[in-house]
């Protein structure tokens, strides 16, 4: 445990941990504060199919629906604050030689490099919270509370979540972003172990994701026969909990192969940080 | 052919006049309503649209002010929705009769209605009529490929009036822009038919409680501007 | 003739320390690739020693360390510390252990403070007041909360020795102590490693280039070329093999000089400036003393030439770089 602390201790002693929670503050309000000036543009959009035939009461435009509407870009800014952070957690120690006095101490390599890979675990959670609290907070002050109204674009349909399920909903819907941004943070924790200095780790990283996002969304018939092969198809699994009814069986798949990636990079960063020679 | 003539002016003279009895029967049944609150539950059975029940107070004050009061979210349906008897005045249709029928057990009345007054959807309505009871049971609105609309109505007295107590509407339309594809081809869905049921209950009736304008004043349904 | 002019024999520097192996290697050997950093090493180390590894630069010294610290992972060999495999009880044996590889890097947005206090913790339970104090052995002590990104190099050079004091260990590893040093860091980083030899009485095993420096320090020491060990011993020992230079000033100087000349295991290298140069073999230093003062000559002084620098130059085939 002392050896997780120290980590965490180290991880929350630098800015650059901050860039993070900075920037997700700065989304959060921008977005908020636009939507708020651009309400009645956005529900026209989301209500045209509807408002034909029905009057709409109610506040529709409220606090869980900002939050909604922002996850939906959580994929997209939040896998570049994590590998900013988990790419550099281990090579940072070769960059700076500090390496060579950590592997020397009595705890062995498997402790520290597990602690290392918790401490970007908290980090990443961490961020996710934030996100979560951000949205929710300013997004209620804003805009009040209300039923959720989600919009499935894809499948033409609109879903409406009542007001008492929310809260549950989204604990859920949030912790399941928490766990495919584990993959995320994973993967850039893998290439950090491999690399000796975070440049490559945290471009790598960005690289994959935005690459298998590009891939699994190609029309084409060879790339939807390589979709479930990629771990980014199933990262948006959180945004199931906003359906009725919930499809349990869908999102334990989704989380089981997430799960099953974060452990595999883990076990791959695990063995390699062994087997690793120090010659810096 | 002359007699011909005769004969079929004198079947749509008698047509007409009994359309106008008809109408005028029901504008004078409810002339006597000024205004009324109810309790309205809306159940909704559509592929579109995912929603558990809602539930709202409707507000009305002869001849055509409503208001929806409502904690939450509230969606109801703009044609057919809520009961409004002074929706059709012979004054403001060309009306003509299709059929007599039977409508559960009752002698009925088709009726096809026009608006003078040409409106966004060019709608049309066909109502049909318990000339027993004066009561509208069904109305089809613009029954076409393009949109159908079909409501059924049951009816409760409350206050010796007869006002509805379960309204179901049929809906099969198309979407707002037919040409609008989700998705990329060959996987793209074009935007579907909207289809399916609303149910609309009505309950715990206050009739003529001599409601004042002031309530009707910022009725809260979102419109596009 | 006044004694303190006749030079000590090394051998009575050796404290009265029990001859405990410390550290042994048993056929240690790193491959990178095809090529063999280090082959079949052979190493003993005893407590108290001040143990020095000599070699040329690339000659296998700090691959040596590293694997000894377990930063690399030897292909084939042992390692023993304490008596007990360094692979099996690596945590018991690197408590007792410390090092410094190379410079010591430090997290230089934490303060000296917090460096020890990671690092210590790592080993053991520190104080407080133990972590002061050895920021003051060090002379650090009033830099102490502020950032490692403030100090110079020898300042992180102090700070990675106080890192390594910290934690009372046994075993001290140092590889290139004093690289980077002026002369004064030098001499106090050699004052120290001579102090925790002698009062602490903890052994030492350090590698460096620097001669002059392993000849003032070391009690034993070992010389690696090409990966493979060329010599191992007491410092005294393997210098006594070969022919040692000494300077003298007797009185008279020239029938001193030509008494020499008659002395077959002498060589008079030089007769200049009241000083004759000899060289003689091995081992038959305190004999000429002898000889000279029952030879009615008076002796000024006798002391011996640095000749650690051609031992070491001849033993690796002159491929230094020193």
């Amino acid at each position: 445990m002392k050896v997780f602390w120290f980590e965490t201790y180290k991880i929350f002693s630098r800015w650059r941990t901050y860039i993070g929670f900075g920037f997700i503050a700065l989304i959060v309000i921008l977005t908020e504060v636009v939507m708020k000036l651009s309400a009645n543009e956005i529900l026209y959009r989301m209500m045209r199919s509807f408002q034909k035939d029905f009057l709409i009461f109610g506040n529709i435009l409220n606090g869980w629906f900002v939050t909604a509407f922002i996850m939906n870009s959580l994929h997209i800014h939040i896998p570049f604050l994590i590998a900013l952070v988990a790419g550099d957690i281990v090579s940072s120690e070769a960059t700076s030689g500090t390496v060579r006095l950590l592997l020397i101490r009595p705890p062995s390599r498997s402790k520290i490099i597990s602690a290392k890979y918790l401490t970007t675990l908290l980090y990443t959670t961490g961020l996710v919270i934030f996100l979560a609290l951000m949205c929710i907070i300013l997004g209620l002050l804003l805009f009040g509370s209300g039923d959720l109204i989600m919009n499935y674009q894809t499948q033409l349909r609109i879903v409406f979540i009542p007001e008492a399920q929310i809260p549950v909903r989204m604990l859920l819907a949030f912790s399941a972003a928490a766990w495919s941004m584990t993959v995320v943070a994973s993967l850039a924790f893998l290439l950090s172990t491999l690399a000796e200095n975070s440049i490559g780790p945290i471009i790598g990283t960005m690289a994959l994701v935005i690459v298998f996002f590009v891939l699994g969304n190609f029309p084409f018939d060879f790339f939807r026969a390589i979709n479930p092969y990629l771990f980014t198809t199933y990262m948006i699994f959180w945004q199931r909990f906003f359906d009725h009814p919930i499809p349990w069986l869908e999102i334990t798949r989704s989380a089981l192969i997430l799960g099953l990636h974060s452990i595999g990079l883990f076990l791959i960063a695990f063995i390699a940080y062994n087997r690793k020679d120090i010659k810096s | 052919m002359t007699a011909i003539l005769l004969l079929f002016s004198t079947e749509w003279i008698q047509a007409q006049e009994e359309v106008t009895r008809t109408l005028d029967a029901i504008e004078k049944k409810y002339s006597g309503l000024r205004d009324y609150v109810v309790d309205v539950r809306v159940h909704f059975d559509m592929e579109s649209l995912n929603a558990p029940d809602m539930q709202a107070k409707l507000y009305y004050k002869a001849p055509d002010k409503m208001k929806v009061e409502s904690k939450k979210i509230f969606f109801f349906p703009k044609e057919g929705g809520y009961f409004n008897p002074s929706l059709f005045k012979k004054k403001d249709f060309e009306v003509n009769l299709l059929e007599h029928l039977t409508y559960e057990g009752r002698k009925s009345v088709k009726l096809k209605l026009i608006p003078k007054e040409a409106n966004r959807y060019h709608q049309i309505f066909i109502v049909t009529i318990d000339v027993e009871r004066n009561l509208i049971r069904e109305i089809e609105i613009s029954p076409s490929d393009v949109r159908k609309i079909k409501t059924t109505i049951e009816y409760g007295t409350f206050d010796h009036v007869d006002l509805p107590t379960h309204i179901e509407l049929q809906l099969d339309m198309s979407p707002s822009d037919p040409n609008e594809i989700k998705d990329f081809p060959p996987f793209g869905q074009r935007a579907k038919r909207i289809t399916g049921k609303v149910e609309i209950t009505y309950s715990n009736y206050k009739v003529n409680s001599d409601l004042g304008d002031e309530i009707f004043k910022d009725s809260e349904f979102y419109q596009p501007k | 003739m006044d004694r303190k002019d006749i030079p000590v024999p090394r051998d009575a520097m050796k404290g009265p320390f029990h001859k405990e192996v410390v550290l042994r290697t048993n056929g240690l050997s790193k491959k990178f690739g095809k090529r063999w950093a280090v082959k079949d090493l052979n190493l003993e180390i005893y407590r108290g020693d001040v143990f020095s590894f000599l070699g040329p630069n690339g000659a296998g010294k700090s691959t040596t360390i590293r694997m000894i610290l377990t930063l690399l992972m030897p292909t084939a060999g042992s390692i023993e510390i304490f008596g007990m495999d360094l692979d099996k009880d690596r945590s018991a044996v690197l408590s007792r252990v410390c090092g410094i590889v190379e410079k010591p890097d430090f997290y230089l947005y934490l303060s000296a403070y917090k460096n020890l206090e990671i690092f210590g913790s790592m080993t053991c339970s520190i104080q407080r007041d133990e972590m002061m104090e050895a920021l003051d052995l060090v002379g650090l002590k009033s830099r102490a909360f502020e950032k490692v990104k403030t100090f110079s190099h020898g300042m992180k050079q102090r700070l990675g020795i106080a890192q390594a004091l910290l934690t009372k260990p046994e075993l001290i590893i140092l590889d290139e102590p004093t690289a980077g040093l002026d002369p004064q860091g030098m001499k106090e980083v050699r004052g120290l490693i001579k102090k925790l030899a002698k009062e602490k009485e903890m052994t030492i095993f350090l590698s460096s280039h620097l001669l002059s420096e392993v000849e003032l320090v070391s009690t034993r020491m070992a010389v690696i070329n090409r990966g493979e060990l060329i010599t191992q011993g007491s410092v005294s020992d393997l210098l006594d093999k070969e022919p040692t230079e000494y300077s003298l000033q007797i009185s008279p100087l020239d029938q001193g000089a030509e008494f020499l000349r008659h002395l077959p295991w002498v060589e008079v290298l030089s007769v200049e400036n009241d000083r004759i140069e000899v060289r003689i073999e091995p081992g038959r230093a305190s004999e000429l003393n002898r000889l000279v003062v029952t030879n009615h000559f008076e002796i000024l002084s006798y002391y011996p030439h640095r000749t650690l620098e051609d031992f070491f130059l001849k033993i690796t085939e002159g491929t230094s770089e020193i």
